[in-house]
């Protein structure tokens, strides 16, 4: 049946979820349309973009999740997203989140929003919390002070789902939107009227302007707050002269950001004092759990968050360990075998087994295993999330962050990175601008992940034997300062990230249970969107990889990378490396696990494989572990050997990383920006080493 | 008696009577609930950490260099 309010928009109902960060919009997001749920980018960002369905009396209504941002500042994408598309005229209603228990600060958003035509809701959430602080709030006479429906909602039960859809159905056939008249009033008369010539000036002045839909007060408020992304449009539209009596006149009174903050609450003071009573107004000191204290305490916070991220990379290990072992184990060689005998059954050609059995298929598994990996890592994180841990976390690392050119948020990412550094650049989205988030994701790629220090204590164990230990400090002290000079680095020439820069100003919420559906939902689809991409990423780069490595006759001399690796040894030379320990520091790049074979084909005692990203195959690679010991130490120097621990050590994690970079970031340029300066770096580090060791063993 | 913010003892309780930073600070701490006349506690003041102070329903943790930006005047 056709539906009448479609009819009557004359387009199918959208529904906007907006509002500040943690008031419950993805949980009433996730109770409105359950399973059906799209995930992707908001057009050229790279922000998630979240949407899904639900049906309502035959109607079917599309929810678009609006980025949670605690203003509509256009100081970060996600600001700019949500604001656009509130103004772009395509929902046909907009439920705006407000927290009960923090209804002043939430109640700013909404704030931002009066004066727009939008037909809106409020969705009044977390009653169940305000009623435990004594709030008592008198819903009816805050809808009549806004002129739209309020909705009382505890959405972590599912209490209000179903008046919430009803009251959407009314409003988008009413189309009431909020009353902001007595907010422009007090941007007129306050601080005796200093704005009112100004703004009535605006509001002629502006009448012509196209930006959205709203009430021209709206913008000529918008335009008193030299709103960048109004301003912008203002300039566009209009002739040059004209804009310049516009700015003539705007600086005719005084600028203060704190003004007009200011006159938000007080028309938010107003609307409280007439619809809410508080059981008691006298000051109570704010009660904070003896834990909640010990996660911000100045000595001990910090060893806290260490140990609370062990612990939580202890239990993804017991999860995973079992189910990634017998994927590459026992999986991979099985699959492999098969492949190969049922392509040589149909007479294949020899190349065409060996890129399926040894780069397609590995590189699919290994791409599986990262993002087994890659989720558990998401999934811990979200928990400490949504507990409210992470942001006290970001508090006690706020000092040593800030030191890097960045926000305490950004340890955030660089913990995820000890545990996979895929999961670490997707980590980075906690981070609102930017440039702040690209030199995170950047910086982050120090930080060694678990397969990592275990590779890196095995290839040590060969060439230095008891030695080890003091070669792994060392490496540990070279990635502090590394880290220092690529924040640098990237954080004043390559990104300006430095400009971008903002202190922590940070909510931490109240500690509270984890809600378990919220947290797999989100996991499954962080991991869903990277996931996809990154996985023909992997394949791809196997190829290429491939076809550089592969030899019919299972020699490596046979290779193209072989001619490559020969033509620059003079070069490498200078550095410490053999052409055998640069293309196994090249190769490195593509995945740490796969080097122990690589190295053992370079060296002549690996067979098995016809192709570097064989190795990639468990136990494809066959070499006697005291001939390739011997191999090593007999061609390779001790300054050669710490050189090139030094080179694989700070190169580019691997191919999965890459490709995560390139979504996370958003920019293929930056992508090959951090790749060619990590390679580089690398090698450098390495030289320098080598330089070193040479002149004392 | 107007002091800088980042004086305020723990505990104690303040109004803010003036905020001054970068323009992104600005729309920041606007946005949070910290404005002229907002009441605030002091909950955390430790020397070189962020600070802690709680306003309008909300804990809120600032920077303690963009701190410094605040006035407030001590309330009993
Ligand atoms: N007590 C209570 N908790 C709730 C209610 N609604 C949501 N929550 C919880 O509050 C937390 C935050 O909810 P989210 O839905 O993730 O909030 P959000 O607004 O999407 O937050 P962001 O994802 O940070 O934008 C979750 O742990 C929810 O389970 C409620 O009505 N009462």
């Amino acid at each position: 049946m056709m539906s009448e309010i479609a009819s009557v928009m004359g387009k199918p109902a959208i529904v906007a979820l907006a509002g500040q960060p943690n008031t419950g919009k993805s949980t009433v997001f996730n109770g409105l349309t359950g399973a059906r749920q799209h995930v992707g980018n908001w057009p050229g960002k790279t922000v998630e973009q979240k949407s899904g369905r639900y049906v309502y009396l035959d109607q079917t209504y599309t929810v678009m999740d609006l980025p949670g941002t605690y203003s509509l500042s256009a100081n970060s994408p996600e600001e700019v997203i949500a604001r656009d598309y509130m103004v772009s005229g395509e929902p046909s209603a907009l439920v705006v989140m407000i927290d009960a228990s923090q209804l002043e600060r939430s109640l700013y958003f909404l704030s931002e929003i009066a004066g727009l035509s939008i037909p809106t809701i409020i969705g009044l959430n977390m009653m169940d919390v305000a009623k435990e602080k004594g709030i008592h709030i008198n819903v009816k006479a805050l809808e009549k002070l806004l002129g739209v429906p309020v909705v009382e909602m505890v959405a972590s039960k599912a209490i209000g789902m179903d008046t919430l859809k009803e009251a959407l159905t009314q409003v988008i056939k009413k189309k009431t939107s909020v009353a902001a008249e007595g907010l422009f009033e007090i941007f007129k008369m306050s601080d005796r009227a200093i704005y009112k010539p100004t703004l009535e000036f605006l509001k002629t002045e502006l009448a012509a302007i196209r930006y959205g839909d709203y009430a021209v007060e709206w913008l000529a408020v918008k335009c008193l707050e030299r709103d960048r992304l109004v301003m912008e449009t203002i300039k566009a539209q209009m002739s040059d002269p004209q804009y310049k009596v516009i700015v003539a006149q705007l600086e005719k009174v005084p600028y203060d950001k704190m003004t007009f903050a200011s006159y938000r609450f007080k028309w938010i003071e107003k609307l409280i004092s007439k619809s809410v009573n508080i059981a008691s107004k006298e000051k109570k000191l704010l009660k904070r759990s003896w834990f909640d204290r010990l996660s911000t305490h100045r000595y001990l916070g910090q060893p806290l968050a260490f140990m609370m991220i062990l612990l939580g990379f202890m239990l993804s290990m017991v999860i995973c360990m079992p189910i990634m072992s017998v994927l590459s184990g026992q999986i991979l060689p099985k699959v492999y075998q098969g492949t190969i005998q049922g392509l040589q059954n149909i007479g294949a050609p020899i190349w065409l087994i060996s890129i399926m059995s040894e780069a397609v298929l590995p590189a699919a598994v290994m791409a599986l295993i990262m993002i087994l990996f890659v989720t558990s890592v998401l999934l811990i994180f979200g928990v400490m999330e949504d507990v409210g841990y992470l942001a006290r976390v970001a508090f006690v690392f706020d000092r040593a962050m800030c030191k890097l050119g960045l926000h305490g948020k950004a340890i955030i990412p660089f913990m995820m990175s000890l545990g996979c550094n895929m999961a670490g650049i997707t980590g980075s989205r906690v981070i609102d601008s930017l440039k702040q988030r690209r030199l995170a994701i950047v910086v982050s790629l120090v930080m060694p992940c678990l397969a990592m220090w275990g590779v890196i204590s095995f290839v040590s164990a060969i060439f230095f034997g008891a030695y080890t230990p003091v070669v792994l400090l060392g490496l540990f002290l070279l990635t502090i300062v590394h880290m220092k000079i690529t924040a640098k680095v990237f954080g004043k020439w390559i990104i300006g990230a430095t400009e971008d820069f903002q202190g922590l100003v940070m909510e931490l919420p109240p500690f509270h249970k984890p809600n378990w559906k919220s947290i797999l939902k989100n996991t499954w689809y962080n991991t869903k969107n990277v996931a996809q991409k990154a996985f023909l990423l992997i394949v791809g780069i196997s190829m290429v990889m491939w076809i550089l490595s592969f030899s019919s006759t299972g020699h490596i001399e046979d290779s193209i990378i072989y001619s490559v690796g020969k033509t620059i040894e003079p070069i490498s030379m200078f550095f410490g490396f053999d052409w055998r320990l640069f293309t196994a520091f090249i190769v490195s790049a593509m995945g740490k696990e796969a080097s122990l074979g690589v190295l053992a084909m370079l060296f002549g005692q690996g067979g098995g494989v016809m192709s570097f990203t064989g190795t990639m195959v468990g136990s494809a690679v066959t070499y006697s572990q005291a001939g390739f010991q011997s191999a090593m130490a007999n061609s390779v120097s001790t300054a050669s050997a710490l050189a090139f621990v030094t080179a694989f050590f700070f190169n580019v994690p691997c191919m999965a990383a890459i490709a995560t970079i390139r979504i996370e970031a958003g920019s293929m340029k930056f992508t090959w920006q951090a790749v060619a300066y990590y390679m580089t770096v690398a090698l450098l580090m390495g030289g320098i080493v080598y330089r070193v060791a040479t002149l004392f063993l | 008696m107007s002091t800088l913010l980042t004086e305020l003892n723990e505990k104690r309780y303040g109004k803010i009577i003036s905020i001054e930073g970068s323009q992104r600070f600005l729309d920041r701490a606007g946005a949070m609930g910290l404005t002229p006349n907002t009441e605030i506690q002091m909950v955390q003041n430790k020397k070189r950490q962020p600070i802690l102070v709680y306003a309008r329903d909300t804990l809120i943790a600032l920077n303690r260099k963009e701190s410094k930006g605040i006035m407030v005047k001590g309330v009993e």
